[in-house]
């Protein structure tokens, strides 16, 4: 056993075996806002949606801004593992955990905002009594389940051989419901050849199927605006665009999550400058590609200026949302590309603050991407307005709350890198040698 | 001699020559004839002719223009629509080719276009029902591609997903044959459980999948968007006789037995809302009717009004419906106060009822002089023709009147006729209801009044009558005197009083000869004024309350709420029933008819129709589905069932349930009969009971179709198949590449190599 | 489903093959009894149609089964490797078990199927000529709005009655103005008064994208909402081109009343708290025979209700036909372009039939009569 190995394991132990006071602080304080929100959402139960800042005029506010931008950092996962597996870029392994993990919750996460749009969340289950294909949002139902079943799947099966190396190391040394659970886990992984055989079948399969699973569920959730008749929204581009920004916040959303668990967990060793680099560069190529988008979309729906199109454009640029607009192009869009492209700035710290302007822009975009669709009049009458109630900023908290508490409890119990691919790939550089790598796994 | 010759032939060429202008004439009179064929189908166009030609000669017109008329009703609303029009060719004929939308005798006429001088003909055309004309559409719908498509899809992608997912199990499985080869084999056997996560997770899956799956199958087509479950589909209303409008206000579907509700159904489907409100409050247009008297909203409705009110007739309003909506009228003064009054007031209601004429009083005015042209001019539009006060003759303006004598000779404050005038009425609406009379009218007719009402203007008022002629023995006041009773008290009718100062009473003598009838009539309005004023008995909203508080609030509680007696503010009683129900009593409730004055019974009615005004109208809830059964089923059960079955399941005869034998192919073989046996049964059935059951057994073959498996069910059963099928194999290690190194392998596997 | 670890009866360690042969053909009996029993009872409860997928089902997998292990030796050998291990049977009690639960896994969900199928199998197939009573034809409501004859009520001094008609026979929730009068800028001076009901459209938006068929089309092309099965996302309302969808975003504030009455999603009262609303053309007049409450209340008479399939349309005194009345009237749709193709037509004009000015703007606000006693009604605003 390397002594890299030897490091790499005890770092990926190291967060299960240990929990530091400030752990519990940060649970705590998680938790006190999720509880918050939840008062919140009870009061929004009780006396109806009407504590909300929406009206019939602004029917969508802040809740599906949330999802949609909740499902959008979704795309993070998918992109960095699967696609970089696909294409079989080595330097993917220490950081496909983390993006791979953040899908699943972001899914978890911007599902649960629907649910609270919902007047009638009791009447959740109607979608699957009565639901109709035809529907965008039925759409939205089956890939989003698809689509989380697929990366909860997806992120399990790498994970079987590092849930494995947990049993072996940590039963017994750790409360008797986690040595359970890796045990459970684990499913009697040996690392015998069968085992490799079957496991790489299974990953292969996932990482081919998932890529079209994932475009299709933002495709789908753009069609949400995208069917409908509103000036704002009907527009053919919106799929690729909802798909191009979703995958753009993902990597923000990812370099956020890597330097905090960096910093906090010291895998520095590990997950290194390359990786902020690499993800910083795919970062500025989606903003490029988003500037594209938006080009090419204001260009054609704005030289004609179609009815209701001058009103959109003239409080996107110059009125209501000017400010959002603007913070968007310049904050989200131009200034990344040109940090990207400044050597100075791409240490880990600059990519950082990139990726924060980023996830920021892009929050900022989603709502008025809704809300400025619905506030352009239809008919003969004064254009509504919209601002969020304290009812809708708390929820809104919580939801990034509970994204965060998840990603919290999962460092905790679950091996935050891909051990067993590192070495793999170590191996792999080093020299072929299986038999070892095979029989060393399996021998505690 | 010549000469009268000549002037003869000249007489007889001028004459010719008249009668040539004349015989022309008389040829270009002109006579239309129609033809048309006696039947057509609805929707099918049919070609009818209108024939021009020359009355005499009989020679056809070219040229002309015709136009055609055919009947038409429309929810009650029945008129002539212009079908088209037509220019004759040389041949004389006009020729339209209209198709008719219902199945009824249209009744077409033809008429010359600007000539109405010649006579229209009109023909009938008896048209029979076809088919559906418009079909309604929803939804967008792609030809072959459907919901199978998405199915197969998703299905497929799951399938592929599961797949995957059997990785655990067989990783799992083998991970057990390894650890089988282990020494401690026994111990680990208990560590590690033997049903793993594995294929559990895997079922969990499974079922997800399955579920989205089963979901999408069961979401309908595109056009099913007509109907999903739960909504009846049975249309509102038939266009052929199946359904006919009763028209608009008669509504007796709507009417749900509360008054006040179906009140405001009639009064909004009359069109009454629309120049009084919805509200009945009153618009510029027309004025609230909702302070009127039944019998005045009887009056009004019947006769109509000069300011533009139209004239119902009983036979379009009955009388219940007036009631009714008399009921919602009540009920609406609340309402309308609550809106802030009625939007175009009678005439400013002072609380304090004036006693006195205002402005200068004209000493001398007369019925005859003054008020009777007055009269005429304002009032005889409707008083006099449509009963309640008249305003014929003076007797009949004095002593006529639904409530009691209108005028009171004498009392400007009694009288309903000032009080009317004035606007300062204690019911009913002010008069006249379109516009207040002017004001100096208004002051003459109070001082007519005042002045006793006399038929003819005359010197002197009742005042100065009395003081000179009655004073001696009644005294100045009235108050009694050496010989005369005190005339203060509860006055006598106004005419009891005209008859004793006419013909004495006791030791009175009579003054008919000293006095004109006019001056007794002044002199009795003097005497009624010195009467001091009784409570008048009119049912008022205050009497109403008291008298309830007392009679009835021991069961019914003070605001009729309810306690012992049930609540009266929701009542689905009619005004009349519940007059009745207070006189005769009920099951338990005692009768109050010798208890209670008509007036107080009529106050305490008042009062309820306040309390329910307040409470408000229950809700129309509208019947909705058809619980009846099929027109055609018994028919069906005479002539049908015995080959094809009861349950049209098939007997003798195929089973008819879950074929799609479109509606003419059921009549055709139903009228012509068909192969097989099948008789005809043209002659046999008439012809809409054919139709009857040809709908009823389309409905059998809709039920019979839900038990037949739809292409989408089949697709969705596939996509199932296909999980199973993959599950299936990969359990048998069929995706194994080693070639079955599966799950029954025999054991050690692996070690063994 | 996780077994307790049991200890072994039948297995005592590593015992000698001399385990009577006839004890592991009992064993195999029970065992095999038992997980048919199993299967058995789970799948009684279910329908014919569950047995024909479940069996299937154990087709697919039989086929497989045999396939692979023609392939792999015989039969016999194979049940002999499964049956015995070191010549001592290992089906006992923890292998009936994990058959109990494998087969429930199995037939579990194929249990689920049929329930859940019956709606699909119950689904007519689309009636030929989509009329179940092919000779009683249906109506197909339609209404023309004559703008030449709508002043906004200007000239009688009141808020558009239409609306407050409609109200008032909906008992339709503060705000919600299901007709509404909508003020429109004339080209050059002036404006004209359009009051705008649902408009029923024949491809509705709303209806296309609702995800659990709430709302749909009425077999006379009417669009209906079932308050009862809204769930209340409002993609409904965001699709309308017309905002003319309403949302009970609280309690509705509705007059006492409209609480006692049964709900009826062709009357929409009482509203439901959560739910999208609108202008339903009423059906329950249709039924009763009259005309809807906006024509009923229009003093000017410039609304027509009428029937397509009969082609007349009346306002209640005069009765014209449809197809000639909208040629000669230069009737038009709003917004055309978007091919929703609605019931409702507008004729041209503002007001000058009712000899209102176009430079006379301005119509009064309408008024709920219940705003008093109902609650929150002032909450709401749109």
């Amino acid at each position: 056993m390397t002594p890299w190995l030897e490091r790499l394991e005890q770092t990926t132990l190291e967060p299960a075996r240990t929990t530091t006071r400030g752990y519990y602080y940060l649970v705590g304080g998680l938790l006190a806002v999720i509880g918050w929100a939840l008062y919140a959402y009870y009061v929004q139960i009780t006396d109806g949606l009407v504590v909300t800042g929406m009206r019939d005029r602004i029917s969508w506010g802040l809740y599906i801004t949330l999802f949609v931008f909740f499902i959008g950092i979704s795309h993070a996962g998918t992109l960095i593992s699967a696609i970089l597996r696909v294409s079989n870029a080595t330097w993917r392994t220490p950081v496909t955990r983390m993006a791979e993990f953040i899908t699943a919750v972001a899914l978890i996460t911007g599902a649960l905002f629907v649910v609270v749009d919902l007047g009638r969340p009791d009447r959740l289950f109607n979608v699957l009594i009565h639901g109709r294909w035809q529907s965008p949002i039925v759409w939205d139902v089956i890939a989003i389940t698809t689509y989380l079943t697929a990366s909860l799947v997806y992120l399990y099966l790498p994970m079987i051989p590092d849930l494995a190396f947990f049993r072996e190391r940590l039963t017994g040394r750790v409360p008797r419901w986690k040595s359970w659970l890796y045990r459970k886990l684990a499913i009697r992984w040996q690392d015998t050849d069968t085992q490799k055989r079957k496991l790489h079948v299974s990953i292969s399969i996932m990482m081919i199927l998932i890529i079209p699973i994932a475009v299709s569920v933002h495709t789908v959730v753009s069609w949400i605006f995208a069917m409908t008749l509103r000036e704002a929204w009907n527009s053919a581009i919106f799929g690729f665009f909802f798909v191009a920004g979703a995958i753009f916040s993902g990597i923000a959303t990812l370099i956020i999550m890597m330097a905090i668990l960096r910093k906090v967990y010291r895998l520095e060793e590990f997950v290194t400058l390359k990786h902020f680099r690499y993800l910083g560069f795919l970062m500025a190529a989606m903003a490029a590609v988003m500037l594209y988008a938006n080009v090419s979309e204001y260009v054609t729906s704005g030289f004609k200026l179609e009815e209701g199109a001058a009103f959109i454009f003239r409080q996107l640029f110059v009125e209501e949302f000017a400010p959002y607009f603007w913070f968007y192009l310049i904050a989200g869009l131009i200034i990344p590309i040109a940090m990207m492209f400044t050597p100075a700035l791409r240490t880990v710290g600059g990519i950082v603050a990139a990726a924060v302007l980023v996830d920021l822009a892009m929050f900022v975009e989603r709502y008025f991407i809704v809300v400025t669709g619905l506030r352009a009049p239809l008919l003969a009458y004064e254009p509504a307005n919209y601002a969020p109630t304290w009812v809708e900023w708390s929820i809104a908290a919580g939801g990034f709350a509970f994204f965060a508490l998840l990603v919290t409890l999962f460092v905790k119990v679950f091996p935050i890198m891909a051990v067993y691919e590192m070495k793999e790939e170590r191996e792999a550089l080093a020299r072929p040698r299986e038999l070892e790598g095979a029989t060393e796994g399996s021998t505690p | 001699m010549t000469a009268v010759w000549r002037a003869f032939a000249v007489a007889i060429v001028v004459v010719t020559m008249c009668l040539i202008p004349a015989s022309l004439a008389v040829a270009q009179e002109l006579e239309i004839e129609l033809f048309a064929p006696e039947d057509g189908i609805t929707g099918q166009p049919v070609e009818i002719a209108a024939f021009v030609r020359e009355a005499g000669t009989g020679r056809p017109v070219e040229g002309a223009t015709v136009v055609f008329f055919g009947d038409a009703s429309f929810v009650g609303v029945g008129g002539d629509i212009e079908l088209g029009r037509a220019t004759t060719n040389e041949a004389g004929f006009g020729i339209l080719r209209p198709s008719f939308s219902v199945s009824r005798v249209h009744e077409i006429r033809v008429e010359m276009l600007d000539a109405p001088e010649v006579a229209p003909d009109s023909v009938s055309i008896s048209v029979s029902v076809g088919l559906q004309i418009i079909e309604p559409e929803a939804g967008v719908s792609i030809p072959g591609v459907g919901a199978w498509v998405v199915t197969l899809v998703i299905a497929a992608v799951w399938a592929i997903m599961i797949v995957a997912a059997f990785g655990f199990v067989s990783v799992s499985r083998s991970g057990k044959e390894a650890e089988a080869a282990d020494r401690d084999n026994e111990a680990r056997r208990h560590l590690i459980p033997q049903l793993s996560i594995a294929p559990v997770g895997t079922g969990i899956m499974v079922l997800v999948g399955i579920g989205l799956v089963v979901l999408l199958i069961r979401s309908p087509e595109s056009h099913s968007n007509l109907d999903p479950e739960g909504y009846d589909r049975t249309a509102v209303a038939y266009l052929e006789a199946t359904y006919v409008y009763p028209g608009p206000g008669h509504a007796p579907a709507a009417l749900t037995g509360d008054a006040v509700t179906d009140g405001r159904v009639l009064f909004m489907s009359y069109g009454c809302a629309g120049c009084h409100g919805v509200d009945g409050q009153g618009t510029s247009a027309a004025r609230t009717p909702a302070f009127a008297t039944r019998s005045w909203v009887e009056t009004v409705v019947r006769a109509g009004l000069p300011g533009g009110m139209p004239a119902y007739g009983a036979g379009e309003v009955t009388s219940d419906q007036l009631d009714l909506i008399h009921d919602f009228l009540l009920a609406a003064r609340d309402r309308i106060t609550a809106l802030g009054g009625p939007t175009t007031t009678p005439p400013v209601v002072t609380t304090s009822v004036p006693t006195t004429v205002p402005g200068e009083v004209p000493t001398a005015v007369g019925f005859e002089e003054d008020i009777a042209p007055l009269f005429n001019a304002e009032c005889g539009a409707c008083h006099g023709s449509a009963g309640g006060w008249s305003a014929a003759t003076y007797r009949e303006v004095v002593e006529s009147g639904d409530n009691g004598p209108a005028v009171i000779p004498g009392d400007v404050a009694e009288s309903v006729l000032a009080q009317k005038v004035s606007g300062t009425q204690t019911f009913g609406a002010a008069m006249p209801p379109v516009q207040q009379l002017p004001p100096d009218e208004v002051a003459l007719i109070l001082a007519w009044i005042q002045n006793g009402a006399p038929e003819r203007a005359v010197a002197g008022t009742g005042a100065t009558l009395f003081a000179d002629r009655c004073a001696v023995c009644h005294g100045a006041a009235g108050d009694g005197g050496a010989a005369g009773p005190p005339l203060t008290g509860p006055p006598l009718p106004p005419t009891d009083i005209v008859s004793v100062v006419t013909d004495g009473r006791g030791a009175m003598g009579g003054f008919a000869a000293s006095l004109t009838p006019d001056e007794i009539s002044q002199v009795a309005g003097f005497v009624v004024t010195l009467g001091e004023a009784v409570p008048g008995d009119e049912p008022s909203l205050a009497g109403g309350a008291e008298v309830f508080r007392l009679h009835c609030a021991r069961c019914h509680a003070d605001d009729a709420s309810g306690d012992v007696g049930p609540a009266l503010t929701i009542s689905t009683l009619t005004t009349d029933q519940t007059r009745a129900v207070i006189a005769d009593g009920r099951s338990e409730m005692p009768a109050f008819g010798e208890a209670l004055s008509s007036d107080d019974i009529e106050a305490v009615l008042l009062f309820l129709e306040d309390r329910r005004a307040s409470a408000g109208p229950d809700l129309t809830a509208a019947p909705s589905g058809t619980g009846v059964p099929h027109p055609g089923s018994e028919l069906y059960a005479a002539a049908c069932a015995t080959c094809h079955g009861a349950d049209a399941r098939g007997g003798v005869a195929s089973g008819l349930a879950g074929t799609a034998l479109s509606a003419n192919e059921v009549i055709a073989r139903v009228f012509g009969g068909h192969e097989g046996g099948m008789p005809a049964f043209e002659g046999v059935l008439a012809a809409d009971d054919v139709q009857n059951v040809a709908s009823y057994v389309l409905e059998l073959e809709e039920e019979g179709s839900r038990t037949g498996i739809p292409t989408i069910a089949i697709f969705g059963l596939a996509a199932l198949a296909l999980l199973l099928a993959a599950a299936a194999l990969w359990r048998t290690g069929w995706f194994n590449k080693g070639g079955g190194r599966g799950t029954g392998e025999p054991s050690n596997s692996d070690e063994r190599r | 489903m996780e077994a307790p670890p049991i200890r072994d009866d039948f297995d005592p360690g590593p015992s000698p093959p001399a385990a009577h042969p006839a004890i592991n053909g009992l064993k195999r009996v029970a065992t095999v009894g038992f997980a048919v029993v199993s299967a058995a009872v789970l799948t009684s409860l279910g329908s014919p149609r569950l047995l024909l997928a479940l069996a299937a089902a154990a087709f697919v997998i039989g086929v497989g089964a045999f396939i692979r292990r023609t392939r792999h030796g015989t039969l016999r050998d194979d049940w002999k490797s499964r049956v015995f291990k070191d010549g001592v049977s290992v089906i006992n009690r923890r292998t009936a078990i994990r058959m109990f639960g494998m087969t429930a896994l199995f037939v579990g969900p194929v249990r689920v199927i049929p329930t859940l199928l019956q709606d699909v199998l119950a689904q007519p197939s689309e009636p030929v000529g989509g009329d179940p009573v092919p000779l009683a034809r249906r109506r197909q409501w339609t209404m023309i709005i004559d703008l030449r004859s709508c002043d906004g009520c200007q000239s009688i001094g009141l808020p558009p009655q239409c609306t407050t008609a409609c109200i008032e026979g909906h008992l339709s929730p503060e705000p919600m103005q299901w007709i509404e009068v909508f003020e429109e800028e004339l080209e050059g001076e002036g404006t004209r008064f359009v009051p705008t009901p649902c408009q029923h459209c024949q491809n509705p938006p709303c209806v296309n994208v609702c995800p659990v068929s709430a709302t749909f089309s009425s077999p006379e092309g009417l669009v209906l909402i079932d308050q009862e099965r809204c769930i209340g996302c409002r993609i409904c309302m965001a699709a309308c081109p017309y905002d003319r969808r309403f949302f009970n975003w609280g309690e509705p504030p509705v007059p006492p009343e409209a609480l006692a009455a049964e709900y009826d999603m062709e009357v929409q009262v009482p509203a439901v708290k959560g739910t999208v609303m609108k202008c339903d053309f009423c059906p329950d007049m249709a039924r009763a025979g009259t005309l809807p409450y906006c024509i009923q209340g229009c003093p000017h008479r410039a609304i027509y209700y009428g029937d397509l399939e009969e082609d007349l349309a009346t306002n209640g005194r005069e009765l014209v036909s449809i197809s000639q009345y909208l040629a000669e009237n230069n009737a038009f749709h709003l917004k055309e372009e978007l091919g929703t193709q609605p019931r409702v037509f507008y004729i041209p004009g503002h007001g000058e039939d009712v000899d209102r000015s176009p430079l006379n703007r301005g119509r009064l606000p309408v008024r709920w009569p219940w705003s008093r006693i109902s609650e929150g009604s002032a909450s709401w605003s749109r």
